[in-house]
């Protein structure tokens, strides 16, 4: 399975309003979604806790998109 | 012997439906004890029992509707000759608690405490934590079933897959089912007992959305009808605050990270103990302060909707262990369970409209509550600050107040008290 699909499949878990054929690998689904500070925390234990990547928060910004989160998880994952 | 009944879980609930019982006939039951879950407009709630006893008589079975105020168990006191033939019943207790309450449930956390929060020297006294886990969930192609709808589904060997869910978003809800369920050995509500339910509203009853927004509307309105309101605003330099948190969550991994919405909560409990007209209850014609602050939390709900449960003696947490609590509270909210204790007793509510809202938010209040705080959504606002104007993050406050038990000058005090913990966030640990 590849990250951006273990990604989508937090992301569904933790926010089942989410709809993935109206969501493009950019779309920011915080706003797009309403997804708010407590499931944004969520979503980002979750990745920690299933990938192994943790995200401080200085770099949130970057992991609001689909595409976004997964190159993050894959970029720390390689270095 | 004692008769327990349906509880109310807030002046908007009339009736529940009984989802299953958690005990037996026999069984010794405790304070803090769940009885049985029960599915309301909110969501389910797992009943607790506030007086120890024995379980005698279950009066009700599941998926039975039964009216806010029917029993719906017998339960001997503890001690008491289990038959209770004496005819001696003692009165009936309301399971939603009457203030003040210095001793409560502790709210559930399924967030273990940090470490130095756990260390049993500067703990100890605390009682311990009862934990529910979340229910497992179980994706299934077709959309998602609420926990009890799941159970039910278990029960009666139906595959949710075959079954249109009438909730938000298509969730399937407990209703759902026993509709599709085509052998319902559990036979509904003896036919006395459905004849005293009220008859359905058909559009609340058979849409569960507009079900829950009637339950809101019947809450606001009765507020709006009986409480003077009067309302209040000041925007707070909250720059420092988030500065604090920003340097506390360099240092904390993901699962203790700090939340505004938990230094919020810190302020409005620490305020409220100071200005003890905002926290209380107004019942019978009098407010009865509450001496425990427990800060009914307004989160959103999924597919819309607003439910504020308590996050329990918030003015005695560390902050550590408030976020914790709130931020199970929440993930119950939209994924689990919430306890009766927590939907009855909030002696005081915060809506915080997070990042994600807008600037202002006022309040109406949840009955028989005398306030309600509003938080807008943080922002960057030029500011007088140290004689020059700055770029500051401000956010804006609100109250909401009840003019039959304070009026603008205590709620000014408030207020200020709360900007006066944000302004010193170290304060709040």
């Amino acid at each position: 399975m590849s990250t951006r699909d273990q990604v989508l499949e937090i992301l569904l878990d933790v926010v089942p309003d989410i709809e993935p054929e109206s969501m493009s690998p950019d779309t920011n689904f915080r706003e797009a979604f309403n997804v708010d500070s407590m499931d944004f925390v969520d979503i980002l234990e979750r990745v920690a806790t299933e990938l192994g990547v943790e995200v401080p928060e200085r770099d949130y910004p970057q992991v609001v998109t689909l595409a976004g989160l997964a190159s993050y998880v894959d970029a720390r994952k390689a270095g | 012997m004692y008769d327990f009944k349906m509880p109310s879980m807030g002046a908007d609930m009339t009736s529940a439906t009984l989802v299953a019982w958690n005990v037996g006939l026999g069984d010794r039951v405790g304070k803090g004890d769940i009885l049985c879950e029960i599915e309301t407009e909110k969501g389910n709630i797992d009943v607790e029992v506030w007086e120890p006893g024995v379980v005698a008589e279950l009066l009700v079975k599941p998926g039975q509707k039964v009216p806010v105020g029917e029993a719906i168990a017998r339960l001997d006191e503890e001690g008491a000759p289990a038959s209770g033939g004496n005819g001696a019943e003692a009165p009936v207790r309301r399971p939603s608690s009457k203030p003040p309450r210095t001793e409560v449930a502790k709210s559930p956390s399924a967030e273990p405490l940090p470490a130095d929060l756990a260390d049993s020297s500067s703990r100890e006294s605390r009682p311990s934590v009862e934990i529910i886990p979340p229910p497992p969930r179980t994706p299934t192609a077709t959309g998602a079933a609420s926990p009890a709808a799941r159970r039910r589904a278990a029960e009666l060997g139906v595959d949710l897959s075959t079954v249109k869910g009438s909730g938000p978003g298509g969730v399937i809800k407990l209703a759902d089912l026993e509709g599709s369920a085509e052998d319902d050995e559990e036979a509904p509500a003896p036919a006395s007992a459905r004849e005293e339910a009220p008859a359905p509203a058909s559009t609340s009853e058979a849409d569960p959305h507009q079900a829950l927004r009637n339950a809101i509307a019947r809450a606001m309105a009765r507020s709006k009808r009986e409480i003077p309101h009067y309302y209040l605003q000041t925007t707070v330099d909250v720059t420092r605050a988030q500065q604090w948190l920003e340097q506390e969550n360099e240092e904390r991994g993901i699962k203790e990270r700090l939340l505004f919405g938990g230094l919020l909560t810190r302020a409005v409990a620490l305020a409220a103990r100071d200005v003890p007209v905002m926290n209380g209850f107004f019942e019978d014609g009098r407010f009865t302060p509450s001496e425990a602050v427990h800060v009914g939390f307004a989160v959103a709900m999924r597919g819309g909707g607003v439910v504020a449960p308590a996050i329990h003696d918030v003015d005695s947490r560390s902050l550590d262990e408030t976020m914790a609590a709130g931020k199970d509270i929440v993930r119950r909210v939209r994924r689990g369970k919430l306890r009766s204790s927590e939907m009855s007793d909030p002696t005081i509510t915060l809506t915080s409209l997070g990042d994600m809202g807008v600037d202002t938010v006022f309040g109406v209040i949840y009955p028989p509550q005398v306030a309600i705080v509003g938080a807008g959504s943080p922002r960057k606002a030029p500011l007088f600050h140290d004689g020059m104007i700055a770029t500051r993050t401000v956010v804006d406050l609100t109250l909401s107040g009840d003019h039959r038990v304070s009026d603008g000058m205590a709620g000014s005090e408030f207020l200020r008290a709360i900007a006066q913990y944000l302004a010193h966030p170290e304060q709040l640990r």
